[in-house]
């Protein structure tokens, strides 16, 4: 057989109950339909999950994956996926994230980790090269993230890369994270939680094999080539010292901040919580994935009433979420706050979102002072954000409730307080406040893992018809949001669908990109050298649009009665207008969410309640999805 | 000519280790390159980045008299070299390696990893 060029061309099996290894050679066609990465991610998890099962149960698997991009030599080749059947609707949930241990795993010789099963007792798994073993994890059970992965390093090599997971994963709570690189996270849809299930504690991977690439010199030259573009971008030079936390001034002048758990959307303290901030206040290095040109990781120290720390970040969702929805005031706040997501494991994100919700519920009277042991929790206090994380992480009191997230925790409280459970699909709401962005509330709506930004960030072309990447729009005149009114939303979300995640599943980020517009032709040619394969970026396109057809199959057929009422926000967006700044009075009505829905099914080949037409799946070629129609 | 690094602008992201490794092996093996960083996380946060400053000491120390110096930079006489390994024991920075055929390798100030490192913490003086 042909050797399969920018693949390390295995995939490594683990049944985790039965303690059984499988090394096997990676399936061309699996490579050439889906490409890797979320692509592969989504097929696996389609084709050979068991439907129906348990999503904390030995049934679900946890699947990592890289793409035929990742490790190599161009920029931003850091990436590894990771995906789940979700333990929050029972539907498709993935994250990713950068550092270093794709890359690591391809060196090793996998592209791709699937895990079965439940460990009988907590465990590691240590992959170097080839030799891949499950050993004890006792001594790390119970520790924080970064307090594994260091023991972890001490213990097994500082040439090891690591991902561990905290005692968030290991509680099962809902929103727990995959953590990396001492600040890296695969943090949203509980990809923690359910590796949490399986009682793996932390994976460790060690390669030297290089991965071959089908025309090394050509990749070697292009892949010269791209760095010095990226050198030439204005961008590289003015996004880069700050990172995405960079663009905090720009989404409260734009109305999007999402501020006391989403009522409002700008908080008159940004800039006290701004990249400027993160620079000034808390920088010690910034701090890179594999082969990034634009470090957006920002390390820092800060030191609070409550303690010191070291953290990565924060980055601009976690100001989002602390910052704005919980009303963090100063950045040494949120930092502290990043800092105890991290060491406990929890999604910042939606940690975030559920601690702004009880705040709030808290206010209003739905919760009382005696659930939170008579405490009196407030938004702007990060003595009581620190007091609900650790109750969450360690599902204690409330916190067992608010670990379920917050779709569950309004379900449990009553009192309409569904009406500001900031979600979809049960997935928290991420850093982007949409009363005034329909485009952004259509990718809210319609992404599969639930309310996640990633899939489409489609502000830009809110607040500008030409959109354009961010280094672009923060250079610009600013206009205001929804400027362009909700005509042509739906394509416009559709083509960042298929255009973003293009990026998860060819295994690199999408960064340079959307930051700083590194144009995206230069990754059909790198693409051609490393892989052998002349396929253009319409092509590529198609195979994303494909991997999006398949994660809606997958939860058309895991989730009971999946369908268009899953892709609705929360009746605060259509009810209550926003009570001040920028975009004061801004709402969108269940009318226009329903215009916006209708042209979104439309186009893509759906019918009226969300479905894939069985012959939108056969042009796009998902004839396993067919198959299993009766 | 040495290879000069400045530790508080490495970003930790390794381009410096496969830009070398291509250049000097033709594959994509970061784990052999010429040049080592090492983190030192959480605490205190900061990258340490090892480099051949042509100090010298490999050449002084080899029996064979098989490393010389030529335009700025020590190189190695794979002719004269008995593989004795005694020059990368002695690397003082540890940044030599010894190759798939079995000869030490060390930098010849070739400069490719300087001019992709995005934070430009690598110079050639």
């Amino acid at each position: 057989m042909d050797m399969l060029y920018g693949y390390a061309g295995r995939i490594l099996r683990i049944d985790l109950s039965r303690g059984t290894i499988v090394n096997q050679e990676l399936d061309r066609g699996l490579a050439e339909k889906y490409l890797g990465g979320r692509g592969f991610v989504a097929s696996i998890l389609f084709n050979e999950l068991l439907s129906g099962c348990d999503p904390l149960g030995e049934d679900n698997m946890v699947v990592i994956a890289t793409g035929p991009l990742t490790g190599h030599f161009l920029p931003g080749s850091g990436k590894t996926h990771f995906g789940c059947k979700s333990p929050v609707n029972h539907g498709y949930a993935d994250s990713n994230m950068g550092g270093h241990f794709g890359p690591a795993l391809k060196s090793a010789g996998f592209d791709t980790v699937v895990l079965t099963g439940i460990c009988p007792r907590p465990s590691v798994i240590v992959i170097d090269n080839h030799d891949v073993s499950l050993v004890p994890a006792d001594e790390y059970w119970g520790k924080g993230t970064l307090t594994a992965e260091k023991m972890l390093k001490a213990d097994l090599g500082e040439d090891f890369e690591i991902i561990t997971i905290g005692p968030a994963g290991e509680n099962l709570v809902k929103f727990a994270c995959i953590s990396h690189d001492f600040g890296r996270q695969g943090g949203r849809a509980g990809v923690g939680t359910v590796l949490g299930s399986k009682k793996v504690k932390a994976i460790a991977v060690r390669g030297s094999r290089p991965v071959p690439v089908y025309d090394p010199r050509g990749a070697y030259e292009k892949g010269k080539q791209m760095y010095r573009a990226i050198f030439a971008k204005p961008g590289f030079v003015s996004w880069t010292p700050y990172g995405t936390a960079g663009i905090t001034d720009w989404v409260n002048e734009v109305g999007a901040f999402p501020t006391r758990n989403f009522q409002t959307s700008y908080a008159e303290h940004h800039a006290a919580i701004n990249g400027q901030a993160v620079r000034d206040r808390l920088l010690i290095t910034d701090k890179g994935c594999f082969c990034c040109p634009i470090p957006c990781g920002k390390y820092g120290h800060t030191r609070t009433h409550l303690g010191d720390a070291y953290v990565e970040g924060p980055e601009y969702e976690t100001i989002a979420l602390f910052g704005g929805n919980c009303e963090l005031k100063t950045i040494e706040d949120v930092a502290y706050a990043n800092h105890l997501c991290d060491e406990l494991g929890l999604d910042t994100i939606s940690a975030g979102g559920v601690i702004g919700f009880v705040l709030e519920c808290l206010e209003k009277g739905i919760v009382s002072s005696q659930q939170v042991g008579e405490r009196a929790l407030r938004f702007g206090d990060l003595e009581s954000v620190s007091y609900l994380l650790h109750e969450i992480a360690y599902r204690r009191g409330i916190g067992d409730v608010l670990a379920e997230g917050v779709r569950f925790a309004a379900g449990r409280f009553g009192q309409g307080s569904d009406r500001f459970a900031i979600q979809v699909k049960g997935l928290e709401w991420s850093g982007y406040e949409c009363r005034n962005a329909p485009g952004m509330m259509l990718a809210y709506m319609t992404c599969d893992v639930g309310a996640h930004h990633n899939r489409a960030w489609a502000l830009g072309h809110d607040v500008s018809e030409d959109g354009g990447s961010v280094h672009d729009l923060l250079s610009r005149q600013q206009e205001s949001l929804g400027v362009s009114g909700i005509e042509g939303k739906a394509a416009k979300v559709i083509a960042l669908q298929h255009a973003r995640p293009l990026f998860d599943a060819l295994g690199i980020c999408r960064l340079q990109w959307v930051e700083i517009g590194f144009e995206v032709q230069h990754y059909e040619d790198i693409f051609r050298r490393i892989t052998g394969h002349r396929c253009t970026w319409e092509e590529l396109l198609r195979i994303s649009e494909r991997i999006w057809n398949l994660t809606r199959c997958f939860n058309v057929r895991e989730i009971d009665g999946f369908g268009r009422s899953w892709d609705y926000p929360p009746a605060r967006f259509s009810e209550e207008p926003i009570p001040s700044g920028p975009n004061k009075g801004r709402l969108i009505s269940k009318a226009v969410l329903d215009r916006l829905l209708d042209e979104y099914y439309q186009l893509r080949g759906w019918d009226s309640n969300g479905i894939p037409r069985p012959q939108t799946l056969k042009d796009l070629g998902l004839e396993e999805v067919l198959l299993g129609e009766p | 000519m040495q290879l000069v690094a400045e530790d508080k602008k490495c970003t930790g992201c390794r381009v410096c280790l496969m830009a070398c490794s291509l250049e000097n092996s033709g594959e994509e093996r970061p784990w052999d390159a010429l040049i080592k960083v090492v983190a030192h996380f959480p605490q205190p946060g900061t990258y340490e980045v090892l480099t051949c400053d042509q100090c010298g000491e490999c050449a002084r120390c080899c029996p064979e008299g098989a490393i010389y110096q030529d335009g700025g930079a020590y190189r190695v006489d794979k002719v004269r070299c008995t593989r004795c390994m005694v020059c990368v024991d002695a690397c003082v920075k540890g940044v030599m390696r010894v190759s798939d055929g079995g000869y030490p390798v060390k930098c010849n100030a070739c400069g490719v990893c300087q001019e992709f490192c995005p934070a430009r913490a690598l110079a050639l003086a």
